[in-house]
């Protein structure tokens, strides 16, 4: 006999999708940057870099389609995706007027946002 | 690094993030020791790697945790926020730390977390009473697949669960393990969480707190995409198996295994750094 849980509510049933959406999106995201980036390095003979440089370096070798900063740019979405879906997540409750929730997630963003600054300090 | 090694890295990353994601480990408990032990890679750019590796683990395995209904989102941003702020001071001391301190420091939670499991293959919370009181809105319930059963259950002991998950994440940060080798028994054995949905909850939490600890290793110049690129690939490949199999599977039986695996990893740990060799 098929067993079922309990009737999940409409708000999570909201949470889940959105979230699951988020998660699913990122992943694709950071892959296919990184997918291009490898191409590019069979493509042109390059040896993966030995770090990711710094924002700049990342930026000004996107602009010179640099293999390795491709990747590196595919590893920084990757390494994004959990804050946008604590966005998300924070958002949702909030939209469903859950605010104890919400602002605990919110906390959450800002702890991890706080660490990212702190880190590029 | 050559194309065998990009293949062993990336093989010894499927079978870091098959065993991670089923029991909500994040895969970096398993990576660090086998990048630092069998690829000669030294353990700051292990951690690094295990670092994205773990986000990567957790954002698959988590879609397919949380369909399924393992993950307890509620509870997941209540303990994430101590063990987040645990994860940038852990990441912070890591940096200063020499790395025998922390092959023994792994070492340690290792031995600690396989004990933990064989205590909890023999706990199964029982589903807590219609009337018990749920301040914080935490009750949950979900189909487990593999027993066709629909379990319900309440998180209790919040205030210490809170308190551990913060030591939890200060351990993730120096260590780029995000923590899940902790949070699956402390939610398990101390907060009364099934031991799927403390796979699931654990699972979506590591990667939020291995986002803390790359963003370290990243500003510091420690992810070397030589290492993370074939790890990612098999990262991607174990999640997703993983995540299925903790569906299907009666974790139970695992739990024994990794037991093995966990404690051989953290014996080999402690004692290379004494200069002596495990097979």
């Amino acid at each position: 006999m098929q067993a079922h849980s309990p009737p999940e509510t409409a708000n999570e049933s909201q949470l889940r999708g959105r979230v699951t959406r988020v998660l699913e999106t990122g992943f694709r995201v950071a892959v296919s940057i990184m997918s291009i980036g490898l191409l590019l390095a069979l493509v042109q003979r390059e040896p993966l870099p030995e770090t990711m440089g710094q924002p700049r370096e990342l930026v000004s070798g996107l602009s010179n389609a640099d293999p390795g900063s491709i990747i590196g740019l595919g590893i920084v979405a990757i390494i994004l995706t959990p804050i946008v879906s604590t966005t998300a997540i924070a958002w949702t409750f909030y939209r469903q007027g859950d605010r104890r929730y919400a602002t605990i997630s919110g906390l959450v963003l800002l702890i991890l946002l706080a660490s990212i600054g702190l880190s590029l300090l | 690094m050559d194309t065998s090694q990009f293949i062993g890295v990336g093989l010894a990353a499927v079978f870091a993030s098959t065993f991670g994601s089923m029991l909500g480990l994040g895969g970096g408990v398993f990576l660090v020791p086998l990048l630092t032990l069998f690829f000669g890679i030294d353990p700051k750019v292990a951690v690094g790697a295990s670092a994205v590796c773990v986000v990567t683990n957790s954002v698959v395995g988590s879609s397919v945790h949380i369909r399924s209904g393992f993950t307890n989102l509620k509870l997941s941003m209540l303990l994430q926020v101590t063990t987040a702020t645990g994860a940038i001071v852990g990441a912070l001391v890591a940096l200063r730390v020499d790395a025998s301190v922390i092959n023994v420091v792994l070492g340690v939670v290792l031995i600690y977390s396989a004990l933990s499991m064989l205590r909890q293959r023999r706990l199964e919370p029982q589903a807590p009473a219609k009337e018990a009181p749920d301040p914080l809105h935490l009750r949950a319930s979900f189909v487990d697949p593999a027993t066709n059963r629909v379990i319900e259950y309440l998180p209790v002991r919040i205030e210490p669960g809170l308190a551990i998950s913060g030591g939890a994440g200060v351990l993730s940060g120096m260590l780029g393990i995000g923590g899940g080798a902790i949070q699956v028994p402390l939610m398990n054995l101390l907060m009364r969480a099934p031991v799927k949905a403390a796979a699931g909850t654990s699972s979506f939490m590591v990667g939020m707190t291995a986002v803390a600890t790359a963003a370290v290793f990243y500003a510091h110049d420690q992810i070397d995409p030589r290492v993370v690129v074939p790890a990612m690939i098999g990262i991607f490949l174990g999640a997703k198996l993983g995540s299925q199999l903790t569906r299907r599977i009666q974790t139970q039986r695992l739990v024994l295994v990794f037991v093995m695996v966990i404690a051989y990893l953290g014996v080999s740990l402690i004692l290379k750094v004494f200069d002596v060799a495990l097979m």
